[in-house]
């Protein structure tokens, strides 16, 4: 490439772009290499190697401490969510791309400005609601909450995504008598598959680190969630000043976001900017 | 592939009575079991806040005494909550100056890459932290800037720059060492909003451009930023949403190792909300009160989303 006076705005912020990265890459890699490091050679400064690659930190973490209970809570809680979730979204999301109907529009408009409710302004009232059901404290209330919290923004999703197919097929379905179940079940279903995965994959990740809602609606120890189950390690290893054992921890929730994310990447870009840019 | 070059489905009509017969029962049951759950759980919950605001009241006692508008009046002489709204405005202006120059940037020089694959990577490493539990982050954040061992401090140190240390979670530099954890979160964010955008506008615009000798960086201002308009507006809304609502990132960043309530200086609306609702260390179980404040966050988000899409920017959108 030849150096190109006018060109050095492009230079420069390439430059930048470098070493943001490098500085992000720098920095989680010494996250890992710290979790080695007992509590001691932590406090001995970043350029102190661990003395030996023990898995001490780790397993202490793991057991001792339920980090390992946490996330098959998670596991459990965030599965059947998205699965539900999806599972209410497709058709009304269906439904509403694909038929003018009364009141179509408006359902549309409300979901869309459900997005952007903030649930710091409902959590008051939901609290007192779901502790009239004695709901609050167990996983079938936070399912719950995070199936109907994650609807508006999984139905938008799903209708930019029907959207993107055409409709040919499912007309042609109608002149030989299909009925609307049929049409949803057999051809839309199946065209719409990477869509559903996308929108799944995304939803998953968002509960899988979701903290507001679990924090004020789970207490007891054995319920809590990946998230609040960090939390609650640093209580418990700071009082007792185990740095090493929350740098593992962090590694430990960290990590299986990052290797889920690295290989569904391109999916899970897919649901975010579907409908960006359509002019 | 076919399918993304035909023209998207088509709404049909609600008319025909074959139609009406047809599509009725499917319409129903997808559509009411759904939107009443959205009602009730989501809705209905905003008229209560409204209604709970109005009254004195911890929210596990039985009875509740009417006062009117009293809590506002409480709310705007508490000096801490004004702190907070103060905060709050000063992530949304702040924030949006850095995350969008920062993703402006990032954006040209990314279009401007030639392979596919480099593209991708760049965008994939600059959105990982979006995919993260934010109680893992705000932690590592607090790892990287802890004075004594922290990895910022160990790398000035090193490179010689030891008279830049400070002590980056004291009073003086706290709220600018939470910022810097929400630019690095969200430029990856965005930058993938606008990659795409950008990736959608027809090269030929570029062509004459390139004929006509003008630099890439000309190219950017001049073709690129008034054709992703549309998205850069939409990610400034997300975006003055995003500074009010956030929690968990400053909620734990602020609350240090030692597991206390984030200190006021890092605070948004929504974290003294939670505190003043639900804290755990010092409980205030202000349920009421705490209402009153959901009430005035909805009521300036809504006002700033308002504001940002109808005044500043007014400007018609380009076709292209």
């Amino acid at each position: 490439m030849k150096f190109k006076f006018s060109e050095i705005p492009k230079y420069l912020i390439n430059l930048f772009l470098i070493f943001w990265i490098g500085f992000t890459l720098f920095m989680f890699l010494w996250l890992i290499l710290s979790s080695f490091k007992t509590t001691r050679e932590i406090y001995m400064g970043v350029w102190t190697m661990p003395s030996d690659i023990s898995l001490d930190n780790y397993i202490r973490v793991l057991t001792d401490f339920g980090l390992l209970r946490y996330m098959l809570n998670s596991l459990v809680v965030v599965t059947i969510s998205t699965v539900l979730v999806l599972a209410l979204s497709a058709p009304i999301a269906y439904v509403l791309s694909r038929l003018k109907f009364p009141g179509s529009s408006f359902i549309t408009m409300g979901f869309i400005i459900g997005i952007g409710i903030p649930i710091q302004t409902i959590f008051i009232p939901l609290y007192l609601m779901m502790s009239g059901f004695s709901l609050t404290d167990s996983y079938i209330g936070l399912i719950w909450l995070y199936t109907v919290t994650s609807l508006p923004f999984t139905i938008y999703l799903l209708m930019s995504f029907f959207k993107t197919i055409p409709s040919t097929l499912e007309d042609a379905a109608r002149i030989d008598g299909a009925t609307a179940t049929q049409s949803f079940l057999k051809i839309m279903l199946p065209m719409a598959r990477s869509g559903l995965i996308s929108a799944g994959i995304f939803v998953f990740v968002m509960l899988w680190k979701e903290f507001l809602l679990a924090l004020v609606f789970i207490s007891t120890e054995s319920y809590k969630t990946i998230s609040l189950g960090l939390y609650s390690l640093i209580t418990k290893l700071t009082y007792t000043g185990d740095w090493g054992g929350l740098f593992a921890g962090v590694v430990l929730v960290v990590l299986p976001s990052i290797i889920f994310y690295s290989i569904l990447a391109r999916k899970f870009i897919a649901g975010l900017t579907v409908g960006i840019g359509k002019g | 592939m076919f399918i993304k070059n035909l023209k998207g489905g088509q709404r049909m009509e609600y008319r025909s009575d074959i139609f009406k017969k047809r599509y009725k029962n499917f319409i129903l049951v997808s559509t009411i079991p759904v939107v009443t759950f959205y009602v009730i759980f989501m809705i209905f919950p905003i008229v209560q806040s409204l209604y709970y605001s109005l009254f004195k009241w911890s929210g596990f006692s039985a009875e509740k005494e009417y006062i009117g508008l009293e809590n506002y009046g409480e709310l705007i002489g508490d000096s801490l909550f004004l702190e907070t709204v103060v905060n709050s405005f000063q992530y949304v202006v702040f924030g949006a100056v850095i995350i969008i120059g920062i993703t402006l940037m990032f954006t040209y020089v990314i279009t401007n890459y030639k392979s596919r694959k480099l593209k991708d990577l760049v965008q994939m490493i600059l959105f990982v932290p979006n995919t993260i539990s934010p109680v893992a982050l705000a932690l590592l954040w607090g790892f990287i800037l802890n004075t004594r061992w922290g990895l910022l401090n160990g790398l000035l140190e090193r490179i010689g720059l030891g008279f830049l240390q400070r002590g980056w979670l004291g009073n003086d530099y706290i709220f600018g060492a939470a910022l810097s954890l929400l630019v690095w979160i969200h430029v990856g964010f965005f930058i993938v909003m606008y990659v795409a955008a950008a990736d959608r506008i027809p090269y030929s615009l570029y062509e004459s451009a390139q004929l006509a000798g003008a630099s890439t960086w000309k190219q950017f201002t001049k073709i690129t930023v008034p054709l992703i308009k549309d998205v850069i507006e939409t990610s400034l809304v997300l975006w003055t949403i995003f500074a009010f609502k956030i929690f968990g990132y400053l909620y734990v960043f602020g609350a240090g190792g030692a597991g206390a309530d984030a200190p006021p200086p890092v605070r948004n609306i929504s974290v003294q909300l939670f505190l003043t609702a639900f804290g755990k260390r010092t409980p205030i179980n202000r349920l009421a009160y705490a209402s009153a404040m959901a009430i005035v966050l909805l009521i300036l988000v809504a006002i700033l989303v308002y504001v940002i899409r109808n005044i500043l920017m007014s400007a018609e959108t380009i076709e292209y």
